[in-house]
């Protein structure tokens, strides 16, 4: 990890335990992470300080996770997008896919193995180092 | 066309024109020979007078010239003797002694006057000439050059102040020049025109006219030189021809002058030339006028004396015409005209005996006419009568004298006009001479009368139709014959029957169409005076009675039997497949009618009934109801198949029998079977318990009332019902357990996000043990003490163990989870191809983490055997369901050798087996338990069907496995055990289907297909 550039990934899920637990995670595997509890709080978070990776829960309260992606990906494209979701059988969206979401990029609740998360960002991000 | 000529006239026209064309050529034979002799008479004449004017007016000027030779003579004599001085004196004498100059002059070499003689009574203006320089004048300066008498042209004169003309001669070194009055000249013209010689004139060489009777005109210096004979004259020849002057025609000759170079011109006016000619022409005129008037009186005369006898026989004729026969022929000398007047009178006697024989014929006709029956009239082109015999006025109801004029459209029936009318116009258009036309017509007292009228059609030419002559018949009596027999007719022929009637003598009278459309193969028989056995052979020749095919002469004989002696309807066939009725009768004539009914259409209801008959019984006993028709009195009347099979007794033991005696199931319906037919409406039974052979069954009943009008009762329907009920109570358990599936599916989503929280703190919670990660050690530094010292007491107090115990709990929840989730999964979806031993493995791990099967019956205990075939295509299924059906199974083999093994020394297992079977993907789900007993077997699949004590299952688990298989998969599930031999299950289902078999199964047995949850996917 040394040389590289400290990551910033935002965590949101209105679910407190599993919010903060992974931000936590992240931090200790070197991420610069911040929580917010709602897709509003989400984007406010985002305005002043884009994030490299944000790591988003679906069910939300007020606007869904998926269109917080959407509305993220448009402010900046090439940040990367993680789906953490409890529902089973999750498919992303036909508009999720057009802004490159895939199958890979959905982590099911509860992820046995949080190490997932850094290897899929490491992977994400590497991908848009200039 | 021309009008015709009357002969006076045109004899008149002939004599004149006979007359007068001969004096009219000689007329203009003068004319045309004699004019131009005349003409070139008068120019020869003309030539020699302007010869002689030429000659004289030569000789005329030689007078001056002459003059001029003496004067020059006596000058230079003068001069000679020195006595220069009367120079003078010899002009002023020279002046005063001839009229011929008005002045005499000397001009000196350089062109001035140097002395000059003048009248006496100006020669007090002498000095006023003297020294003039005259050398402009061109004809001066000639002179002096020259030895001769120079004439001058015209010009006005400086001593007498008018036109003049010079004379001139050379004297010496000067010239002596005469100023030559014109006047003179014109005197001598007008004396030349006394003499009788035209009009005479001078013209000069430039063409001035000098000279003119007429002193005026001679001193207008007029130009002639545009004439042709002037023009030539002045060339040197002498001219003649016509010109005009002064608004005359001439016709003049010119000749040249000698000397001076003039012309003289003598023209004569062409009025007078021809003078004479003019007046011969009227003589002639007023000769032939004369002649012309002689002839035509002579014409006129002999043409009357011609056409007189004409005009006589002319008004004879007409006379003649007009029937008077006593007549005087004209008299004449002239033989022709005797001749006719002979003839004229022996024409006049013969056309008067022919008129009184024209009369004679007339009366005989006219009586004929009028005593005869026909009716016979004459209308104009108008239609109005001109002639009507006594039959016709009978039949109009006229008197004599009141027909005529009459339109005869008046008489006609009024239904009749239009189409007569019309008639009229067509043959008036065809051009036709004759026709016929029926109609009616109505006498004044109204009376009708039918008519038939031949028509004559009178024409004055192709177009033109004069008159019609007509003779009719009065046909009323036929035609009340006619509409009687048409009326019998049409009632024959309105026959639903074939009718035909045949004489005493067994001949054909008459048939309606129906019987001649049926023999329309036999035609030629159907004519009156036909025999009937003709009739008959015919039929027989044409093969129309397939009876009597083989025995035709048989047959014939007995049809006319009965055709003779009738008893009675008897039925025929055709050959065209209609079957007839035939009823035969004699009259009292001994005359035979013949009437046949088609009955073919009769004959096929029939057999139609017959089979509606048979289908009807055949239906109610193909039914798989029991079907029991019962009389008021509940005795049994109908007994179908059914009935037979569920009571074990035949038709015949039943019928007439009291129902509850052959079917005492039913005992107990009499009440309803009343009701239904008191009440009229039906009655149910909606379960009735049959109980027998160990074994409850249901029934459902239904009593129909019947229709009272033919026989009053009931029909009783009674269906076995025991699998449907049994089949709705599995799909009411299906659907409870299926949405206590949903539920758990609902909970266990939620139950995912804590444990989420509770998974994801743990790791955190291990990592940050980790005594290798900086930042632990960073923090563990701030707080006093290091990873090591830590470490070590989280090994003493056996933090680690215990964390793993938290994940490794977390996580076997959340794989519980999962696979509920997997359970409730959604299944509405679309069969999808998966890989079926893949599925079977899922299913085991799920059994394994199964809690019934974990703890009640140690399932990681049972030996697995895996015999899955390579390369088995995927099959259409739905995952979720077809793992719930292993599940099923599996937990029903291991509750089975769980409950067997312990007692013996095999371990028990399972051997799971997939492959190939034809079109079908056949797993095997073997056991080694106790297998099971036939009985057993048989009732396997029956919901709520359990071997175990009570509370341990709910005996839905394989019938509901048995549907998802047979109903959703179209696939087929089927156990093989025997007792001791273990148990072995078999699903087939289906490969290559091009349509989920699921969903056709599904909607093609409606109700049948268990409903499953609705799951929310979030």
């Amino acid at each position: 990890m040394s040389g590289e550039r400290t990551r910033s990934v935002l965590v949101v899920d209105d679910e407190a335990a599993v919010c903060d637990s992974l931000a936590e995670f992240l931090a200790d595997f070197g991420y610069e992470c911040a929580t917010a509890a709602s897709a509003e709080e989400a984007i406010t978070r985002f305005e002043p300080h884009p994030f490299d990776a944000v790591i988003v829960d679906l069910r939300l309260p007020g606007m869904s996770g998926e269109a917080l992606i959407a509305a993220l990906h448009r402010r900046r494209p090439e940040t990367a997008f993680l789906i953490h979701t409890g529902a089973p059988g999750y498919q992303p969206s036909a508009e999720l896919q057009t802004i490159g979401i895939g199958a890979d990029q959905v982590f099911m609740k509860p992820q046995r193995d949080l190490q997932a998360f850094d290897r899929a960002l490491r992977a994400l991000l590497s991908k848009r180092e200039p | 066309m021309r009008r015709p000529r009357q002969l006076q006239s045109s004899l008149a026209r002939q004599f004149a024109l006979v007359a007068i064309a001969p004096l009219l050529a000689v007329g203009a034979l003068l004319l045309l020979r004699f004019l131009p002799l005349v003409e070139s008479e008068i120019e020869s004449r003309n030539r020699t007078l302007a010869n002689a004017a030429g000659t004289q007016a030569e000789l005329f000027l030689q007078g001056p010239e002459l003059l001029l030779h003496n004067l020059r003579g006596a000058l230079q004599s003068a001069r000679d003797r020195g006595a220069d001085t009367e120079a003078r004196s010899i002009l002023e004498t020279a002046i005063d002694s001839s009229p011929l100059f008005e002045a005499l002059y000397l001009v000196s070499g350089d062109g001035s006057v140097r002395e000059v003689g003048l009248p006496a009574e100006r020669r007090e203006r002498r000095r006023d000439f003297l020294g003039l320089d005259l050398s402009s004048r061109a004809f001066v300066a000639e002179t002096l050059a020259r030895d001769h008498a120079t004439w001058s042209d015209t010009f006005l004169s400086l001593f007498s102040g008018e036109i003049s003309l010079a004379l001139a001669l050379p004297v010496g070194e000067e010239a002596l020049v005469g100023d030559f009055r014109i006047e003179r000249l014109s005197e001598f013209a007008r004396r030349l025109q006394a003499e009788g010689q035209g009009l005479p004139m001078i013209i000069d060489r430039k063409g001035q006219l000098i000279a003119h009777p007429s002193a005026a005109l001679s001193a207008q210096q007029l130009n002639l030189s545009h004439i042709t004979a002037v023009r030539e004259a002045l060339d040197g020849r002498p001219g003649a021809g016509r010109f005009a002057f002064e608004g005359r025609d001439y016709l003049g000759a010119a000749m040249p002058i000698e000397g001076p170079h003039w012309v003289a011109l003598v023209g004569v006016e062409v009025g007078s030339a021809y003078h004479d000619i003019r007046e011969a022409a009227w003589i002639l005129l007023a000769g032939l006028l004369g002649a012309t008037a002689l002839a035509l009186v002579t014409a006129l005369l002999g043409a009357r004396h011609f056409a007189r006898p004409f005009r006589e026989f002319a008004a004879l004729a007409r006379e003649l015409s007009a029937g008077r026969y006593e007549l005087n022929p004209p008299r004449s000398r002239i033989k022709e005209i005797q001749d006719l007047s002979r003839v004229f009178a022996g024409m006049v006697n013969a056309i008067e005996e022919r008129e009184e024989q024209i009369a004679a014929s007339e009366r005989k006709y006219r009586e004929l006419v009028e005593g005869t029956e026909n009716l016979i009239t004459r209308v104009d082109a108008q239609g109005r009568f001109t002639f009507v015999n006594s039959a016709a006025r009978r039949v109009f109801g006229l008197a004599p004298d009141e027909c005529l004029g009459l339109s005869a459209f008046d008489f006609i029936h009024p239904e009749d006009r239009e189409f007569t009318r019309r008639s009229f116009e067509r043959w008036r258009e065809r051009g036709e001479s004759s026709a016929t036309i029926e109609n009616r017509q109505v006498s004044r007292t109204g009376r009708i009368h039918h008519m038939l009228w031949t028509v004559h059609i009178e024409r004055g030419g192709p177009d033109e139709v004069n008159g019609f002559s007509s003779i009719a018949r009065d046909i009323t009596e036929r035609r009340l014959v006619e509409a009687a027999n048409a009326r019998l007719a049409a009632a024959v022929d309105a026959l639903s029957e074939r009718f035909a009637l045949y004489d005493a003598d067994d001949r054909f009278v008459l048939c309606n169409a129906k019987f001649r459309e049926l023999n329309a193969a036999v035609a030629d028989t159907l004519r009156p005076g036909v025999s009937f056995k003709d009739h008959l052979r015919a039929v027989l020749d044409q093969g129309l009675v397939p009876d009597a095919r083989g025995r035709e002469e048989a047959w014939l004989v007995e049809r006319l039997a009965r055709h003779r002696y009738p008893s009675g309807p008897f039925e025929l066939s055709r050959q065209d497949g209609l079957y007839l009725l035939v009823y035969e009768q004699r009259l009292p004539d001994g005359s035979t009618v013949t009437l046949s009914t088609d009955v073919t259409e009769l004959r096929r209801q029939t057999g139609e009934i017959n089979q509606l008959r048979h289908l009807l019984a055949n239906i109610i006993d193909s039914m798989p109801s029991v079907l029991v028709g019962v009389d008021a009195e509940g005795l049994v009347t109908q007994w179908n198949r059914e009935a037979e099979r569920f009571s074990g007794l035949g038709t015949e033991q039943a019928l007439g029998r009291p129902l509850a005696t052959v079917l005492p199931q039913l005992g107990g319906e009499s009440e309803r079977v009343q009701a239904a037919i008191s009440t009229r409406t039906p009655q149910r039974d909606p379960k009735l318990t049959l109980t027998g052979d160990g074994e409850i069954r249901y029934a459902e009943v239904t009593i129909y009332p019947l229709d009272g009008e033919h026989a009053e009762g009931a029909v009783i329907r009674m269906d076995d019902i025991t699998e449907r009920l049994r089949l709705e109570e599995v799909m009411i358990q299906s659907e409870k357990m299926l949405s206590v599936g949903g539920l758990a599916a609902g909970m266990a989503h939620e139950i995912n996000n804590p444990l989420a929280g509770i998974l994801q703190s743990v790791q955190v919670l291990r990592n940050r043990l980790d005594p290798d990660l900086a930042k632990n050690a960073a923090a563990a530094r701030d707080a006093g003490t290091s990873m090591e010292a830590i470490a070590a007491y989280a090994e003493k107090r056996e933090l680690p163990r215990m964390i793993e115990g938290v994940l490794s709990s977390g996580q076997r929840a959340a794989r519980i989870v999962e696979n509920m989730l997997s359970f409730a999964r959604k299944s509405t979806a679309r069969l999808e191809e998966h890989d079926l031993a893949a599925l079977l493995e899922r299913t085991l791990e799920l059994a394994e983490n199964d809690y019934d099967l974990k703890k009640k019956h140690d399932f990681r205990r049972i030996e697995i055997v895996r015999d899955f075939e390579a390369g088995m295509p995927p099959v259409r299924c739905e995952p979720a369901m077809l793992q719930q059906v292993f599940l099923n199974i599996l937990r029903n083999g291991a509750e089975a050798m769980a409950g067997y093994c312990p007692h013996h020394a095999r371990t028990p297992c399972f051997t799971l087996a997939v492959r190939r079977d034809g079109d079908w993907a056949r797993v095997e789900i073997r056991d080694n338990g106790p297998g099971m007993d036939e009985a057993e077997r048989r009732r396997l699949f029956e919901p709520f069907y359990t071997t175990k004590e009570v509370g341990v299952g709910t005996g839905l688990g394989l019938s509901v496995s048995y549907f998802i298989v047979c109903e959703t998969h179209g696939g087929l599930l089927d156990v093989i055990a025997e007792p001791g031999a273990g148990a072995c299950f078999v699903i087939r289902l289906p490969l290559r289907q091009s349509q989920p078999a699921g969903r056709v199964r599904g909607e093609g047995t409606g109700g049948s297909r268990a409903p499953r949850p609705e799951t929310n996917p979030t």
